[in-house]
């Protein structure tokens, strides 16, 4: 279900708000976890399946990790059991084989065939087409740190398995984030922090959220489909479709996430926020620093550092930011596009890194870094934007003027230079690099504030009502 | 709820950093409670206001045959995870099918959404998920322009599925003339707003080598099947003819909110055919034909149609043309002639001006026109949209069940819209020979009607109003264990059924049949209605041996209830 449709907006929410006004505290993850799976279910009803056998691991995994700290500390033993680390690896192996075998592979199976026809050898055929299950990538990377924390001894396990169910599927995050680490909400579902402040700021929140979706990045979105979905766009308008996907990515993602967010809030949870004004930053270090903070700080916490970090050596580290990038590309989808989308960002983040305290960027006038910065980004997004790393080339060599557009270019001009289009893009480059996050809006929350969110509110619902299918990008990862 | 807060700190349980942002949240008490309960309000109001107005009858039918197939499916025969695999796709189709319903029969968003649509139309100039508007409220059916914008590998196979299709009826002594017809935007992109002029129309990608492609992939094809004395197939370009009566200032070629050319245009382009088939020894020689009368007719575009602007926008307005009907022998309005050597197999270009459901007058179309610059009988197997892949299994399906047709055939002239080149299915067709009525199906006689009672075991597509230009919709249905519904006697085992699933727009109840359903349906003859079902866009089964089958028509098909 998404949440920018007719049936959530007007059937699923006010259900699952009612419920979670009604329902007697002991019973609410319960049906909380009910929602979720409906939610999920609602997609395809056989991906319940799965991330049920997922939480299943993980939460005997996390009880059994429980136990055996427990014993261990009763008998005064050093260091981790042969059993604890066994009982995290089968949570880690099973997320992972998970998560491997129904996003990776096709894409494994696509080059080893195109490998071995290249080689001469004859083509093996696969009778499997594995479907992505959605948000796969979120709920195994969600679910594998609660047991992770458990090991650290940085999380409690959780004796519920209703409570634990909900946590995994908690459906205001669960397809696309933000990646909600278990002791981030560990006290709220033993206990809903519900006040109306929280529920005022949620539906501030959610509104927004709706609104940067439906009024700003679908518009975007239309101007990147016509660009990226012809070859014969000329130069300029090239140039303008990459900066009109940047801008989609950015109202799609971080709008899908103020709406997790308000949701939590609503129905008594505090998600971390996941996008702080990212096409502000200076560097791509910065970049990484705003964007998807969720994703990035996982992958800091559980990969980066383990792997070392920065502590050992300059070119350790310049390894691990590579191989970090890689796997965070890796993770965004199979494809090479994603792969190459990563390592690119790994290899400018290592070049960073190295370049001196007084380089000449460093020196560079800050409005200048952030309009290249934002640039460089945009450019990289055009990876992700693309069928294929074919389609990717094409796209870089009509941004260099170097496309064959000719005179079908006059009339894809004619198509993107609407009103419309024109007034969403103006809007969207002022809210991005002028106008405050939606945490920062809603936190002072005054009542023309409030009265502007639920206009935002029916301006978006009147919009959906024109709009046929409406899916969040992050949704295929 | 606890006290309401002002000013209230929010605790963030741990200290993890990015989630700062959480410390407090500033709200005084009246605006936290009043937002709450006014957003609570606004999302009641929906389903409220579908509750007291709303029809529910196609959410409750779709969650009714939903829940059907999913039982069905879970008690069928076979192991049990097969059964539970069809009980999730069937699952996942209910799902659909009942969110599509529940959006569709919302009153609320019906209220909004042609003003909606109109403002966004008028002052956005952006178009919607189906059209384009043009600055002069000209309207675009989009799948036309996006069709010009696709990039080159679109339709790669096009050449060689043509070739394919002219050499089979190349085997039967036939001559293929393919005729691809440019969309509004090829013609008129100045009322598109492209300020540029140009000089010459728009075609989508590889137009230009199209017909050296067809050439190239015939010889190969005829070589193949040593058809070395077959002539090559012919490509029609209309677009030249178009774009030439438009430089010579003969006003614009195509209505303006309809995705069709005028009829003067067509009537042009049908003078230009004839010729070229006269020229090419296609067709026989032209004779006289009476020069027809004048018809004013008026009528609303089908892509104004389609978009449901409210009454009163400027761009839902009426337009006045002239059609000339063709009369036949003694008088009579022209009807196609199934010993014609000329055929016309062609989609919504050939059906409009001379099918009144497409809402711009009868008799007076491309088949009609063709026929009287000819000066012969014409026959016609025309469907609107999906010209690449229906019209070559149409003419097969004919051929396969009637040789003696294809026989009397001397020329086929392939009509289709010219998105279908780069959008197109352009799948092998399968030239079955002589296929004889399987003794299981069930046909009702010619000008009876049979009440039956019998399972669903297939349904064709059925389509979401707004998405087609086309008002009306048929789907073919696979009924299976046929009895009559009067005296319970089994009849001949099935039948292939053709019901209308959306009528001017609307979605009808027969939408949500599923497969596994038992129903009750009133089965007629189909011939009896051909000549006014047989234009009419439908979604055909994916079962191919059952679409060769002597079709029945349903006027209705109801769930059955013992």
């Amino acid at each position: 279900m998404v949440f920018s449709s007719h049936i959530f907006l007007f059937y699923f929410l006010p259900l699952a708000l009612a419920a979670s006004l009604l329902v007697p505290r002991r019973l609410w993850l319960g049906v909380l976890a009910v929602f979720s799976y409906a939610f999920y279910g609602w997609a395809n009803p056989a991906f319940m399946l799965l991330m049920m056998f997922s939480t299943l691991v993980d939460y005997v995994c996390g009880l059994w990790l429980a136990g055996e700290a427990r014993r261990r500390l009763s008998e005064g033993t050093a260091g981790r059991t042969v059993r604890e680390k066994l009982a995290l690896w089968i949570s880690i192996v099973t997320n992972l084989s998970l998560l491997g075998f129904f996003k990776y592979f096709n894409f494994a199976a696509e080059n080893y065939k195109a490998l071995t026809q290249h080689l001469g050898w004859a083509a093996p055929d696969f009778f499997l087409e594995v479907t992505l299950p959605l948000g796969i990538s979120f709920y195994t990377f969600q679910s594998m740190s609660y047991t992770i924390d458990i090991y650290r001894g940085e999380a409690k396990a959780m004796r519920s398995f209703a409570g634990f169910a909900a946590y995994v599927s908690m459906f205001p995050q669960l397809v696309a984030g933000p990646i909600v680490r278990f002791q981030t909400v560990a006290r709220q579902l033993r206990r809903p922090d519900r006040t109306w402040s929280a529920f005022a700021r949620g539906a501030a929140c959610f509104s927004l959220g709706l609104g940067k979706k439906v009024l700003l990045a679908n518009p975007c979105g239309k101007v990147a489909d016509l660009m990226f979905g012809t070859d014969s766009a000329g130069m300029l308008e090239s140039w303008i479709g990459m900066f009109a996907y940047s801008f989609q990515i950015y109202f799609d993602f971080s709008g899908y996430s103020d709406m997790a967010i308000g949701l939590g809030l609503m129905l008594g949870f505090r998600f971390p926020i996941n996008f702080n004004s990212p096409y502000r930053a200076h560097s791509i270090t910065d970049f990484w620093q705003r964007w998807h903070i969720s994703l990035s700080t996982w992958l800091r916490d559980y990969l980066y550092i383990p792997l070392g970090g920065s502590r050992r050596g300059d070119l350790r580290t310049y390894a691990n930011l590579l191989t970090v990038m890689f796997l965070g590309g890796l993770w965004h989808g199979a494809s090479w596009n994603f792969v190459i989308w990563g390592s690119v960002h790994g290899v400018l983040l290592a070049v960073e890194r190295a370049m001196p305290g007084r380089s000449l960027w460093a020196r560079l006038p800050r409005l200048l870094q952030v309009s290249l910065t934002f640039t460089v980004v945009s450019l990289a997004w055009v990876l992700f934007r693309a069928p294929d790393l074919a389609g990717a080339m094409d796209y870089y060599a009509r941004l260099a003027g170097l496309g064959h557009g000719g005179e079908l270019a006059a009339l894809m001009g004619a198509l993107v230079w609407k009103p419309l289009f024109v007034a969403t893009m103006i809007l969207a480059a002022l809210v991005v690099w002028f106008g405050p996050t939606t945490l920062d809006w809603s936190r002072h929350l005054t009542a023309p504030k409030a009265v502007w969110s639920l206009a935002v509110f029916w301006g978006a619902a009147l919009m959906l009502s024109v709009q046929k299918f409406n899916p969040f990008i992050y949704f295929i990862f | 709820m606890h006290r309401p807060n002002v000013d209230v700190p929010l605790k963030f349980p741990g200290s993890v950093p990015y989630a700062s942002g959480w410390e407090r949240t500033v709200v005084a008490r009246p605006v936290a409670i009043g937002l709450s309960i006014v957003f609570c309000l606004g999302l009641l109001s929906v389903p409220a206001i579908d509750a007291w107005r709303g029809d529910w009858g196609a959410p409750v039918q779709a969650v009714r045959s939903g829940t059907g197939a999913v039982v069905r499916a879970l008690s069928g025969d076979g192991p049990w995870w097969r059964r539970l695999l069809e009980a999730n796709r069937v699952a996942l189709a209910g799902i659909k099918k009942f969110e599509t319903a529940v959006e569709d029969s919302s009153v609320a968003a019906s209220a909004v959404r042609p003003a909606t649509l109109d403002a966004l139309l008028r002052h956005g100039g952006a178009g919607s998920e189906e059209a384009y508007v043009g600055g002069d409220g000209w309207l675009f059916y989009r799948r036309d322009v996006d069709a010009l914008m696709r990039p080159e590998g679109a339709g790669k196979r096009a050449p060689e599925a043509i070739a394919e299709f002219a050499a089979d009826l190349a085997s039967h002594g036939v001559r293929l003339v393919f005729m691809p017809v440019p969309g509004k935007a090829s013609i008129h992109p100045e009322h598109l707003g492209s300020g540029r002029a140009f000089d010459h129309p728009l075609m989508p990608v590889r137009w230009e080598a199209l017909r050296e492609d067809v050439l190239r992939a015939w010889k190969s094809e005829i070589a193949a099947r040593g058809l070395q004395d077959a002539r090559p197939p012919v490509v029609f370009d209309p677009a030249r003819v178009l774009w030439n009566r438009k430089q010579m200032s003969r006003g614009d070629q195509y209505l303006a909110t309809d995705s069709h050319w005028s009829p003067e245009a067509m009537e042009a382009v049908a003078a230009d055919l004839a010729a070229v088939l006269v020229a090419e020894g296609a067709a026989p020689p032209m004779a006289a034909f009476p020069e027809p009368g004048s018809i004013w007719v008026s009528g609303l575009g089908d892509t104004a149609r389609m978009l449901e602007l409210p009454e009163g926008s400027p761009l839902r307005r009426e337009q006045k043309v002239v059609i000339r009907p063709v009369m036949g022998i003694g008088g009579k309005p022209w009807m196609p002639d199934r010993w014609g050597e000329v055929v016309l197999l062609g989609d919504s270009y050939t059906n409009i001006y001379s099918s009144k459901d497409l809402g711009w007058g009868e008799s007076a179309g491309l088949a009609e026109q063709l026929s009287r610059f000819l000066g012969v009988p014409v026959d016609r197997i025309s469907r609107n949209d999906a010209g690449a892949l229906e019209a070559r299994r149409m003419l097969a399906a004919a051929a396969a069940k009637d040789p003696e047709w294809l026989r009397g055939k001397k020329v086929v002239v392939w009509q289709l819209a010219a998105r279908e080149l780069v959008e197109g299915d352009w799948s092998p067709v399968a030239w079955q020979g002589e296929v004889a009525a399987s003794a299981g199906f069930f046909v009702a006689p010619p000008g009876h009607a049979v009440e039956v009672v019998a399972s669903v075991a297939g349904v064709g597509l059925v389509p979401r109003p707004g998405t087609t230009p086309y008002a009306d919709f048929l789907t073919a249905v696979h009924l299976t264990d046929l009895r009559d519904a009067a005296s319970g006697k089994s009849l001949d085992g099935e039948s292939l059924v053709y019901v209308f699933t959306m009528r001017g727009h609307r979605l009808l109840p027969e939408a949500a049949l599923s497969s596994g359903q038992r129903v009750r349906a009133r089965l007629s003859n189909y011939g009896d209605q051909a000549a006014t079902l047989d234009s009419l866009n439908r979604g055909e089964l994916d079962d191919v041996d059952v679409m060769l089958e002597t079709p029945n028509f349903a006027p209705w098909i109801e769930p059955w209830r013992p």
